[in-house]
């Protein structure tokens, strides 16, 4: 890593953590920063204030944060590693339907009642089922095509059939408290995080940064063009497996925990791309930071823009992603 | 010494024969030109002996079926240049060409200092050391051209195969790259439309016709007027010019 990308880090890395503090503050009840930081010092010296903000900062809003930082981060790196292993930047899990196939799983096991036969990781088995099952259809499908249209339309397909049968679930329930915890997967809210789901999702988040670190140069070498990675003795089909598994399983734990969000996975790796370099040894760390960093600021806004009440965070991603990927299609098929 | 050699190679699609029988030996340590009019097979024959199709007891690199060789063992060994480049992404010069090292490169560890010593004699044989840092989103095609021909020589192979790989080459390039392979010293195999770089650069031709191999042997003598004019339907001359043989139409 050169020194001008090194430093770009170390700021990215600076205005993540300051970012991650400053977000305390915002929500139905404002805590000033300069609060937020005396209480965190306070609980890092093992005082406890007991107070209502104390409260609201360690029970709600920091469990909070610390799970859009992760899910961010990991919704950016899967949407990388499907835009690396489909030779295709268009791609990213919610577009290619993995996340409405985790959604179907999830919805699956809570309206069946599945989900409390495994509990408490049920919901988990199930996303993570559907998630593999829309990635394998995805890849079978589109084969070894080139076309990163077509790639992109059999998504829609897939998306759309999930999408569909989540739907039948839901309207076949008769359990009106199922109905309404399984509509949560279809908008993706960070609602309701608890410390208790962090652990699950930083495991997940470690194992995929040392996936990609790990695989960074076999990564590089996709990109090139599956043939001359074959050429020199990659196992292109092998790579592309495992990254069908691990992000199968990523995608899985941040719908079953926080539903479908999309469009982070797409967008997240182009800034990445724009403002570091294609070597994924250098970019996985860009598309971690920048995507828990917009993670962040997305939940900010969707806790603030019509407070006290919520948007779900699947919209506004939604909102704020699906003009960029529209630009990002006008711009790169400008000439045909 | 033959490195490699094809046996009763056929391959069919949609009922056409693409290739009908081929019979082919290529010598150790010598450049041998692939020529022939568009659509006779050459890029086919070329996709078998870099094992990009599969073939059955056809391919035989040093003796071996080349289907026994592993990817990974193969790699070391034979590396290729395809006709056209399907990259996707905007890498810096000098990363590309280091990837060219990676069948040497130890499992979940980085380029050693060796591979990147490699890969910059790689990037001065072919001109284009002082470009190492720029991406290749600011080079022209030439330019690319020449960064995959770095990345295939930085492979050290005992054979390079290369398919049309001066089609994006000005006149200079052309020659400097005939030149690095001659200087290479090691087995080349290469389809080129530039019958004159042929003539003076190789030493052995194949020439195909229609899925077959119409004739095979010394460059010199094979490469003569009347077959070219039957092969690609054009009048053919061939002069000397200070000591250099010179194929025109």
């Amino acid at each position: 890593m050169d020194k001008k990308i090194f430093f770009r880090a170390l700021m990215l890395t600076l205005i993540l953590v300051a970012s991650m503090i400053i977000a305390i503050g915002f929500g139905s009840v404002e805590i000033e920063t300069s609060l937020v930081i005396d209480e965190v010092a306070a609980s890092l010296q093992g005082r406890q204030t007991n107070s209502s903000d104390a409260m609201i900062i360690f029970d709600i809003r920091l469990p909070r944060i610390i799970f859009a930082t992760i899910s961010g981060a990991i919704l950016s790196l899967t949407g990388m590693l499907m835009q690396t292993v489909s030779q295709n930047y268009l791609a990213d899990p919610y577009i290619l339907g993995v996340s409405s196939g985790a959604g179907m799983g999830a919805v699956f096991c809570i309206i069946t009642g599945v989900a409390q036969i495994f509990a408490p990781y049920g919901v988990y088995v199930g996303a993570f089922f559907g998630a593999t099952l829309a990635t394998i259809i995805v890849v079978r499908i589109a084969g070894t095509s080139n076309n990163p249209i077509k790639l992109v339309l059999i998504g829609m397909g897939i998306s759309a059939l999930f999408s569909a049968f989540t739907m039948l679930e839901i309207y076949g329930s008769k359990n009106e408290a199922q109905v309404r915890s399984a509509m949560f997967w279809l908008m993706g809210s960070f609602t309701g995080i608890q410390w208790a789901m962090i652990p699950v999702a930083l495991t997940v988040l470690i194992a995929l940064i040392i996936f990609v670190w790990l695989f960074r140069h076999e990564l590089d070498l996709i990109l090139l063009g599956r043939e001359e990675a074959r050429h020199l003795g990659l196992s292109t089909e092998r790579m592309q497996q495992a990254v069908v598994l691990i992000s199968s399983l990523a995608i899985a734990v941040t719908v079953s925990i926080a539903g479908i969000i999309g469009f982070i996975g797409l967008v997240i790796p182009h800034i990445a791309r724009f403002i570091s370099e294609s070597r994924h040894g250098v970019l996985m760390w860009f598309t971690t930071l920048i995507g828990a960093f917009v993670m962040i600021w997305a939940d900010v806004m969707a806790r603030s823009i019509f407070k006290p009440e919520e948007v779900p965070i699947g919209i506004l991603t939604a909102c704020l992603g699906a003009p960029i990927f529209m630009q990002i299609i006008n711009r790169q098929y400008k000439d045909s | 010494m033959n490195i490699i050699e094809v046996k009763n190679l056929s391959y069919s699609v949609g009922g056409k024969k693409i290739l009908d029988n081929v019979n082919a030996t290529f010598t150790a340590g010598k450049i041998t030109a692939i020529i022939g009019a568009n659509g006779c097979g050459k890029s086919t024959l070329m996709s078998f002996l870099g094992k990009t199709r599969r073939s059955s007891n056809a391919v035989y690199f040093n003796g071996q079926d080349v289907e026994k060789i592993s990817a990974e063992n193969y790699a070391l060994r034979v590396a290729v240049l395809p006709q056209r480049s399907k990259m996707v992404a905007d890498f810096r010069v000098e990363d590309v060409v280091l990837m060219g090292r990676f069948p040497y490169k130890k499992k979940f560890r980085d380029y050693t200092a060796e591979d990147k010593l490699v890969a910059r004699k790689a990037m001065e044989s072919v001109g284009i050391e002082t470009m190492s840092r720029r991406k290749l989103s600011q080079m022209s095609g030439g330019e690319i051209q020449r960064v995959l021909i770095a990345k295939t020589l930085a492979q050290e192979p005992e054979l390079i195969l290369m398919d049309e790989p001066t089609n994006h080459l000005d006149v200079k390039y052309k020659v400097a790259l005939m030149e690095t392979l001659q200087a290479y010293g090691k087995t080349v195999i290469i389809v080129l439309h530039d019958l004159s770089l042929a003539i003076q650069y190789c030493d052995e031709v194949i020439v195909m016709v229609e899925g077959r191999v119409r004739i095979q042997g010394n460059v010199k003598e094979i490469m003569q007027p009347d077959l070219l004019t039957e092969i690609f339907g054009v009048p053919f001359v061939k002069f000397e010019h200070a000591g250099r043989t010179y194929i025109n139409y």
